[in-house]
């Protein structure tokens, strides 16, 4: 009797034993698979942020001069304003946009022969001076900003240049036109 | 039973050693991260304190040999990489659309160091006007403008001191320049101004003016001041003026018309009003002077027949030093009127001066018709500074003496003739009741008398 009754215990003990092993397991392995996957996003995204930031604060650009062409394109237009940016930083940076008294500018001048090219950039042929662009570190890079027709700068009026880049930096200045 | 419990405490061990493995690879990676944003944000930050430590100063530019030549001075505590130079041509509006920029060959300077010859690979007209800017590695720029005083009207101003001179005196004629632009000027100069004479009294006054001083300031950096000067010499009378304008005050600068106050000049005059301011600190008031000969002052040039009676005098004096603080001038006792024939003396023979020393009172006796004189001591009559006014009274034939004498050369009785005098004080000026200071003496010129008829 004590043999009999011994061993079903024996059974269903080790019976039970092993379902609970396993369901130990599985659930052990699926909470240990989505810990791990999470975790691995949040260092993902960690680890984005991060870089993101640093690079940002990283980056770092000269508005280096500004000049005012009267004549470009036509007699007295003046409508054409030159920016040229340095980087000053360690990392390349992407100019998306530059803004004249907080208009975008959309319009760019190439040349004599072809002025107020469309915001194609960079053009067929020739220096570009358009945006986007790539500036890479200790490199400088001219921007020939067209105000429409008939729009022009205005003499003595002070003017805010506002460069804007692809990771949000925002660089501003201030020329007045002669 | 002991296997059983073992085998789900190794199974619960392993669980436990991957979420604590996980956690600590988590924890160790976002420090390191964190650590790596950290020095980002420290090397930020030094590089925006390298930029603010970053400072310097043009000292001079000039052009020789039709090439630029810029020297700088590192006033700040970072060394300088002078990276690009931009030049515009502003001579005129029309060249306004030349901007070029180079690169310095010559470009770095350490903190406190000069840098000489920046630019000397850029030609320029040493007669034209420029923008010039540098720039630095670290992004910030320094502009001036060269050979003109900008696009924009300057902070000037015109004054004249005195605007009120004796003819033939000069008058300063003072521009103050104000550099209220953004810019440093460099090599400012200021043009000649023209001098326009108002004719009033018709009577030719003349306007001349000398060479400007200094005829050059170097530099001039943003809300300094730069001062030019002229002497300018008039001559005139009645109403007459001059005014010293530009239409563009400083060379290759902006048009802005200038006109200085006027400056009049007046006649020299020799009144008890104006004398001080031509002459000297003691004034006396001609109008005041008398002599007495029996006991009777009288006012007037001409003295009666006498070549027995002695005479003596009294004038009023102003003491006209500015000086505060309780001074005035203590009249020595060798103070005195100095009167000397015009045409010498009898047979023409030469005259010693007839001097009459000063005394301290007169007394007039009008039953005996005569007067007496009172002896002076030394310094014990002093006129107050600041416009104190006293009448002083002459006489004696000798210095503290209270006599007078009728014979011989060296006597107080004037004969018949024609007569110039002068006035000679001596002092000293101290306070009240002191006998020490500065010595002063003074002559005054006297006008003349006529000794009897």
């Amino acid at each position: 009797m004590r043999r009999i009754g011994s061993s079903r215990r024996g059974l269903s003990t080790i019976v039970t034993a092993g379902i609970m092993l396993s369901a130990v397991a599985v659930l052990g392995s699926a909470v240990v698979t989505w810990s791990s996957g999470n975790l691995k996003a949040f260092e993902i995204a960690l680890s984005n942020t991060a870089v993101a930031n640093t690079n940002k604060i990283t980056e770092s650009v000269s508005i280096e001069n500004i000049a005012f062409c009267s004549n470009c394109g036509s007699a007295n237009s003046k409508n054409v304003t030159n920016v040229t940016l340095t980087n000053t930083g360690t990392v390349s940076v992407t100019i998306t946009q530059i803004q004249l008294n907080s208009t975008a500018i959309t319009s760019y001048y190439y040349s004599k022969n072809s002025p107020y090219s469309s915001s194609s950039c960079p053009p067929p042929s020739g220096v570009p001076t358009c945006l986007p662009t790539t500036i890479s570190p200790k490199q400088s890079y001219t921007i020939s900003t067209d105000l429409k027709s008939p729009t022009k700068w205005s003499s003595q009026k002070p003017d805010t240049i506002t460069v804007t880049t692809t990771r949000g930096s925002i660089f501003t200045t201030q020329a007045v036109p002669p | 039973m002991k296997s059983r419990r073992a085998l789900s405490t190794v199974v619960g061990a392993v669980f436990a050693i991957i979420a604590l493995t996980s956690t600590v690879t988590y924890v160790s990676y976002s420090m390191g991260i964190l650590d790596n944003y950290n020095q980002s944000v420290l090397t930020k930050n030094q590089q925006l304190s390298d930029v603010n430590k970053e400072k310097f100063q043009i000292s001079s530019v000039t052009v020789p040999n039709s090439k630029l030549n810029i020297t700088v001075l590192n006033t700040g505590g970072v060394p300088i990489n002078f990276t690009k130079i931009w030049i515009q041509n502003t001579t005129t509006s029309a060249t306004k659309d030349w901007v070029r920029s180079y690169v310095p060959t010559q470009n770095f300077v350490t903190p406190g160091g000069v840098l000489t010859n920046i630019g000397q690979s850029i030609n320029v007209i040493p007669t034209n006007s420029y923008n010039v800017k540098l720039v630095t590695s670290r992004g910030n720029t320094q502009q001036f403008i060269m050979n003109s005083a900008g696009a924009q009207p300057l902070n000037i101003q015109l004054l004249a001191f005195p605007t009120t001179v004796p003819s033939g005196f000069k008058s300063e004629l003072v521009m103050v320049v104000i550099n209220n632009s953004t810019s440093t000027l460099v090599n400012v100069s200021p043009n000649n101004p023209t001098l326009t004479i108002n004719n009033v009294a018709n009577d030719n006054p003349t306007c001349t003016s000398n060479v400007v001083t200094p005829t050059k300031y170097t530099t001039l950096s943003p809300g300094t001041t730069a001062i030019f000067t002229w002497d300018i010499t008039v001559t005139g009378t009645g109403g007459d003026s001059c005014t010293a304008s530009f239409t563009t005050p400083l060379q290759g600068g902006y048009a802005q018309t200038l006109t200085s106050p006027a400056i009049m000049p007046t006649a020299i005059s020799l009144s008890s009003t104006t004398y001080a301011q031509n002459s000297g600190i003691i004034t006396m008031d001609y109008s005041s002077f008398k002599w007495i000969e029996t006991s009777v002052w009288n006012n007037d040039w001409q003295f009666p027949a006498s070549g027995s009676i002695s005479e003596a005098f009294q004038v009023t004096f102003q003491n006209n030093n500015a000086t505060a603080g309780g001074y005035l001038l203590n009249m020595s006792k060798n103070s005195q009127i100095l009167l000397t024939p015009t045409l010498g003396n009898t047979a023409s023979s030469a005259h010693v001066p007839y001097a009459f020393f000063i005394v301290n009172t007169i007394n007039t006796n009008p039953n005996t018709n005569s007067y007496s004189l009172a002896g002076y001591s030394d310094y014990s009559a002093g006129i107050p500074n600041q416009g104190g006014v006293k009448t002083l009274y002459f006489g004696a034939i000798s210095a503290s003496g209270a006599s007078q004498n009728c014979n011989g050369q060296n006597n107080n009785c004037i004969p018949a003739g024609q007569y110039y005098g002068l006035l000679i004080l001596y002092g000293k000026y101290t306070k009240a009741g002191s006998f020490t200071g500065g010595t002063y003496a003074q002559t005054i010129p006297f006008f003349a008398i006529v000794g009897g008829p």
